[in-house]
């Protein structure tokens, strides 16, 4: 019992913690600030895992999200120096627009989606879920096809980056 | 309850051990370097200079703390702990001994057992890399930004062979929490069976922790410093604590997936594992003292276009062998 209400403590911390941190992420002046929320938010849900028992799930999150991911984005924030007064406009462009659109649409059919089927099942441990062993076999076995194609993918996606960047220079070196 | 206790004085005991072997590693770094450059080091604190450590903690806290006008000042503050706090986190998942009976209790010797103990480490590892890239950036001084560039671009590259060459490990012993690796190993070690991955590991780990010779984010030829350049007082202190906490858990995490662990004849657990850590502590000390710093692209050159290819060369040959 008191292990189930030290759970729901830290659950409500948590979770608290993520949104105030989303929310901040999007509203700091300095891109690197926001940077910074958004590792918050990825080790919250990361702790978010841990409490519904998926270990694996929990880690992977932190290094690839909170770790990997993150560091990239850093680099490049860093890379290219954005100044505060260049990154905060409070002009209305049709980019803005079409953003607010676009996630209101979103939300809506998120609305419906939740509304139509509501949530089902029961919170609890997912153990057999989180387990490395678990994910390993069943990615090998029964989701075999999508996982090559994704692996595909990415590394279709990771050559066209590659060949953009190279572009200019294999310009440069005819001219 | 008993549990409880039970953790409590397990990390209040791991921990003073822990910084006091770090203290100390700062003197026998001074002490070694001193003898490998002809000279005494510092002898002048207590016997043999053994009071050094602590007098050096002592004049960090009553230096002047300094935070530049044009810093990040919550960054600023922040950044140290971080490096602090992710290299403290590390030891826990540490298996550092067999079980032993007190007071008719059975006691594991390791803070936690986790069943995914070296993503726990992975995973601390890569937190632990934001608190020198964003000191770095957040001293506001262009050496510093500098420092934290090349020590972003530095960990992402080598932290892609590190966790390769781990691999072939996770894959004898099938499984990724520690403590069974660590018994996988009773009758022969890991490195019989993985020599290369052993090189590779330490390479990639010297250059994870940002030491010579691949100290490019605070070389100080050229940067002055890089990335601690306007640290002063306690937080450069914590800066420099963080550093070498980070180089005793990579030779700890060495120690326990290459040769061992806590498993040795005759000698206790425990003291077999300070004696292999400590050997390898002693191997990065020396390779300091003896190698010049290597030049920024040749480190990212070396990382993707040698190392990466023969870590995945590692894990390939390690899989087919395990085939056979």
């Amino acid at each position: 019992m008191g292990i189930l209400i030290a759970k729901w403590v830290v659950f409500i911390i948590v979770s608290l913690l993520a949104i105030i941190s989303s929310v901040l992420m999007i509203t700091r002046k300095s891109a690197l600030h926001s940077a910074l929320f958004m590792i918050l938010t990825f080790v919250c849900s990361a702790v978010l895992y841990l409490l519904l028992g998926c270990q694996f799930l929990a880690m992977l999150q932190i290094i690839v999200y909170a770790g990997a991911v993150m560091m990239l984005i850093i680099f490049v924030i860093m890379m290219l120096d954005l100044k505060k007064e260049t990154m905060f406009k409070t002009r209305i462009t049709r980019t803005k627009i079409v953003g607010v659109i676009v996630s209101l649409v979103f939300m809506l059919l998120l609305m419906l989606m939740m509304g139509l089927n509501g949530i089902k099942g029961k919170a609890g441990t997912l153990a057999s879920i989180g387990d490395a062993k678990t994910i390993g076999s069943l990615l090998f076995t029964h989701y075999l096809l999508p996982f090559e194609v994704a692996s595909i993918l990415l590394l279709a996606a990771m050559v066209g980056a590659v060949m953009l960047s190279k572009k200019k220079t294999m310009e440069g070196d005819m001219e | 309850m008993a549990l409880l206790i039970e953790s409590i004085v397990k990390v209040i005991v791991v921990f003073g051990i822990f910084m006091a072997f770090v203290a100390y590693m700062t003197l026998l770094e001074r002490k070694v370097l001193g003898r490998v450059q002809v000279r005494y080091g510092p002898n002048r604190v207590g016997p043999f200079g053994f009071g050094q450590p602590i007098a050096d903690g002592i004049k960090a806290f009553f230096k002047e703390d300094l935070i530049p006008a044009n810093a990040d000042k919550p960054l600023f503050i922040l950044a140290p702990m971080i490096t602090v706090a992710s290299a403290l986190c590390l030891i826990a998942v540490i298996p550092f001994g067999d079980k032993i009976t007190l007071f008719g209790r059975t006691i594991f010797l390791r803070i936690s057992d986790l069943d995914v103990g070296i993503l726990y480490l992975f995973a601390f590892a890569s937190i632990g890399e934001y608190g020198v890239v964003l000191g770095g950036w957040a001293s506001g001084n262009k050496y510093g930004v500098i420092g934290a560039l090349r020590a972003a671009a530095q960990m992402i590259s080598y932290e892609l062979a590190l966790s390769l060459s781990v691999i072939g490990v996770i894959m004898l012993s099938g499984s990724l929490s520690l403590s069974a690796i660590v018994e996988g190993q009773a009758h022969l070690w890991n490195i019989v069976y993985q020599p290369f991955a052993f090189v590779f590991y330490m390479v990639c780990a010297l250059a994870e922790i940002n030491r010579t010779p691949f100290d490019m984010p605070e070389a100080e030829a050229e940067l002055a410093c890089g990335y601690n350049i306007e640290y002063s007082s306690m937080k450069f202190a914590l800066f420099f604590m963080g550093e070498y906490a980070h180089l005793v858990v990579v030779c700890a995490v060495a120690t326990t997936l290459f040769l061992g662990g806590w498993q040795g004849p005759f000698l206790p657990g425990v003291l077999w594992f300070l004696l292999k850590t400590f050997v390898l502590v002693f191997f990065c000390i020396w390779e300091r003292g003896t190698f010049p710093r290597l030049r920024y692209d040749q480190i990212m050159h070396f990382g993707w276009k040698i190392l990466l290819p023969l870590t995945l060369a590692n894990v390939v040959v390690t899989a087919i062998v395990m085939a056979l």
